[in-house]
């Protein structure tokens, strides 16, 4: 592989090098400079198998980095998805924030209904308490003073009122007449004495008292009869009940609290399930130092692998004794419809990435392909191939060089074709020249090989042309040449080959070259040119000299017999017998005549 | 002198001249007693009841009282405070177009006199001495008090805070105070009647101020 890529580099750059060296050398030469632009693809044909290998590297690495697809792909997608994973990031914590809001709102709100539900109850107990402690037939009972019957008609009106506890307390000494939760019990102090001072001012109290560790909610009224004969008290347990109603009203989970004497917070009710809810216990705890200024706060929750918002808010404080509820709501519920526009976020994201990346892979490939079908031309182009030309099917940039390069193919394709008729024609007379005439010689010569063809060569110059060049001038001189090169031509075959081989040396191959055939074309060639030539007007008489040979009597290659054919002319030249067949002796005699 | 006093105790007019008529034979007999009652605040104060019962707890004369009426007017008890002797029948006549339920489920009587109209069915008698608290069963703002005491010798404050008991006999007496909102019982003060004394006594009393309940009105013209 390694080994690859370097010869890769080194044919490139050898290629390199031979097409600065074509085009200084074809400014040396033409001094034109439309013309070095396709010699350079000369060099290049010639590396023509290096480059298709270094195409092959270049093919192994098309997914790479390097890649137009790849970089637009990669860039559009990460663009995006750097994009939407800000919009993500910012709507994500926007959402946590309003949800956290919204939480605290909710919490504000739920917690105005719980103390109006709360007070609520309390007028209703307070109103059941009032009509009781006026009703004839129970203040006729308390005034029998007779415990079973106070007690009987305190557990009665507590069932017609719905509620959990009954107390008859003494008017002046505050002693429990009837306590319908401890019947046995009698005449202990009332032990929320606070509630019956306050109702004495104000004819009624209410609070929320703890009672055998459980809590209610007490309302205290005199009974009248019509003055205040002695207290009653109606109470109403706060339970899980209590708490599960409240919550139905205010959607918050509610718990009940309280702490005598600075002792350890303890829960009464609860809607939360009983094996979390003393988790609260050290929250509340923690939230309160010492006394406690505020009657509400509210804190963040960690419970049972659950986030809480929660308000602490106080609902009774006599002495030291603090009650409270917590209302709290799950971070994570309040958070699901946000969680939901989140993961809606998401996926239209995660769908315009996928989008985005397709969109511009499609586009990548629009552009690319036709990149790839102009560098495939490119190469075919490299390999000499211009017959095939680039499909413009699309409009634009890519279009305009697809026509383009079509263009340029025309245009090499034509230096091309311009190039190779300068290399094997004659520029003056249309015919071809030595190289293309030594070129058809040598396949002549194969064919007649196997075919057992017999081909001959004349070749001739003319007689007193130099004479007319220098009397003349060299126009008239190229007029007779084109003259003569026309009067060739048309005393030859199709098949046959006449060339001028420079200056006013003519050659022509005879494919089916037998002597009598050879002879009479050489009759006609030399009485052709006995007729003198008109230029300017004027008769030129101009003479020509035919040597002869024959293959493969006279040699077995294109330069032997030329050679010959040479010598053959010369001799019908001093001869003055206007063609002759190359013979042995005339060899020697030119040896002879050369030394 | 004896006129001024009745004078002012006007509506004793009746009870007092039998008294007079009864007590004229009985010797020592010409004295009166006021008591001037406050509350803490130095205001007089009306419808308290002084009672004055002799040391030697004898003297009483053996009489049987005369029946009173306490009335219901304007769905009110008229008056208010009624002090009287034991062994009065008190009679309840409804002055009212509507019927009244008076009761009491006081320990000193306890009595039920159901829904009636114009004079009550029967008078209750109120045989032994304390505080009865009256009622009405279907007007939760009457109240009204009737206190029973063992003396013919007994007296009501006016609005000036004064209360004057006309005849009672020379002789040693505890003074007792009453109000139907006391916080606490006052001390009895002792006093000696003499032949022409006129004994003056002042009572300061630490009284509930009285909150009328609410009366909720029958219409815009009568009961205002």
């Amino acid at each position: 592989m390694a080994l690859d890529t370097n010869e890769s580099s080194r044919q490139a750059a050898s290629c390199l090098n031979a097409a600065q060296w074509t085009l200084n050398g074809s400014q040396l030469a033409w001094g034109n400079s439309s013309i070095p632009l396709h010699l350079c693809v000369i060099p290049v044909v010639r590396d023509a198998v290096p480059a298709a290998r270094l195409q092959k590297v270049t093919m192994r690495f098309s997914f790479s980095f390097a890649s137009l697809r790849t970089r637009i792909v990669v860039f559009f997608a990460a663009l995006l998805v750097l994009v939407q994973g800000l919009a993500y990031l910012v709507v994500n914590s926007a959402n946590y924030q309003i949800a956290k809001e919204t939480i605290i709102q909710e919490l504000d709100v739920g917690e105005r209904i719980f103390l109006r539900l709360l007070e609520q109850q309390r007028d209703q107990l307070e109103q059941n308490a009032g009509l009781l402690a006026l009703e004839f037939a129970f203040r006729q009972a308390v005034a029998t003073n007779d415990t079973a019957t106070i007690l009987s008609a305190l557990t009665n009106h507590g069932a017609r009122a719905s509620a959990s506890v009954m107390l008859l307390i003494s008017l002046d000494q505050k002693l429990v007449l009837a306590d319908t939760l401890h019947p046995d019990s009698r005449l202990q102090p009332f032990q929320f004495s606070y509630l019956t001072q306050a109702a004495e001012v104000n004819g009624k109290a209410s609070g929320i008292v703890t009672i055998d560790g459980r809590l209610y909610q007490l309302v205290i009224t005199p009974v009248n009869a019509p003055t205040a004969i002695a207290w009653v008290g109606v109470g109403f347990a706060i339970d899980d009940k209590t708490a599960d109603d409240l919550k139905k009203l205010t959607a918050l989970d509610v718990t009940f609290l309280s702490q005598h004497q600075a002792r350890q917070w303890r829960v009464h009710a609860s809607t939360l399930p009983e094996s979390i809810r003393e988790g609260l216990v050290p929250a509340v705890s923690g939230d309160r130092d010492g006394d406690r200024e505020s009657d509400r706060s509210t804190i963040d929750l960690h419970l049972d692998n659950d986030d809480y918002e929660a308000r602490i808010t106080l609902i009774e404080k006599q002495g030291d004794t603090r009650i409270v509820a917590v209302l709290q709501r799950s971070l994570a519920k309040g958070i699901a419809p946000f969680k939901r526009v989140s993961s809606a976020f998401l996926v239209l994201a995660l769908v315009a990435i996928a989008l985005s990346v397709i969109g511009s892979i499609l586009i990548a490939r629009n552009i690319t392909r036709p990149i790839n079908e102009l560098a495939a031309v490119a190469r075919r182009i490299q390999g000499g191939d211009y017959a095939q030309k680039v499909e413009v099917t699309q409009k634009g940039e890519i279009g305009a060089l697809a026509s383009s390069f079509n263009h340029m193919l025309l245009g090499i394709a034509t230096r091309e074709q311009e190039n190779l008729r300068l290399a094997f024609e004659d520029h003056l007379t249309g015919l071809p020249n030595r190289a293309m005439f030594h070129d058809r010689l040598t396949q002549a010569l194969l064919l007649a090989t196997r075919k057992a063809q017999p081909v001959s060569v004349m070749m001739l110059d003319l007689d007193r042309f130099k004479y007319v060049n220098d009397t003349l001038g060299h126009p008239v001189g190229d007029l007779v040449l084109k003259e003569v090169a026309l009067r060739l031509r048309g005393l030859l075959r199709e098949s046959d080959t006449v060339a001028r081989l420079g200056g006013d040396e003519f050659a022509i191959l005879l494919l089916s070259g037998a002597p009598e055939r050879t002879s009479t074309v050489a009759r006609k060639i030399l009485h052709s040119l006995e007729s003198p030539i008109v230029a300017e007007g004027q008769p030129i008489d101009i003479g020509t000299s035919i040597g002869i040979v024959y293959f493969p009597e006279h040699g077995e290659d294109a330069n032997l017999l030329l050679r010959r054919a040479d010598i053959a002319m010369y001799a019908a030249k001093r001869a003055k017998s206007g063609f002759a067949t190359y013979d042995m002796q005339l060899e020697e005699h030119r040896r002879d005549h050369l030394t | 002198m004896f006129m001024a006093e009745i004078g002012i105790n006007g509506r004793w007019i009746g009870p007092a001249v039998m008294a007079v008529a009864a007590l004229a034979a009985a010797p020592g007999w010409s004295a009166s007693l006021t008591a001037k009652v406050s509350d803490a605040s130095g205001n007089p104060m009306a419808d308290a009841v002084i009672y004055a019962l002799p040391k030697s707890g004898t003297g009483i004369p053996a009489r049987i009282p005369r029946p009173m009426a306490i009335e219901q007017k304007e769905r009110e008890f008229v008056p208010y405070v009624t002090p009287v002797q034991t062994g009065t029948t008190v009679n309840f006549p409804n002055r009212d177009p509507l019927l009244h339920h008076v009761y009491s489920f006081s320990p000193a009587k306890s009595f039920e006199i159901k829904l009636y109209s114009g004079d009550a069915p029967r008078g209750i008698l109120f045989d032994r001495p304390g505080t009865v608290t009256l009622g009405c069963n279907i007007h939760d703002w009457m109240i009204g008090y009737i206190l029973v005491v063992d003396t013919p010798w007994f007296a009501k404050t006016d609005n000036s805070g004064r209360g004057t008991i006309g005849e009672i006999p020379v002789g040693e007496f505890d003074v007792h105070l009453w109000h139907p909102t006391q916080r606490i019982a006052t001390a009895p003060k002792p006093v000696k009647i003499d032949a022409r004394g006129s004994a003056e006594l002042e009572f300061r009393v630490d009284i509930t101020p009285r909150k009328k309940p609410f009366k909720p009105m029958l219409d815009g013209t009568r009961y205002k």
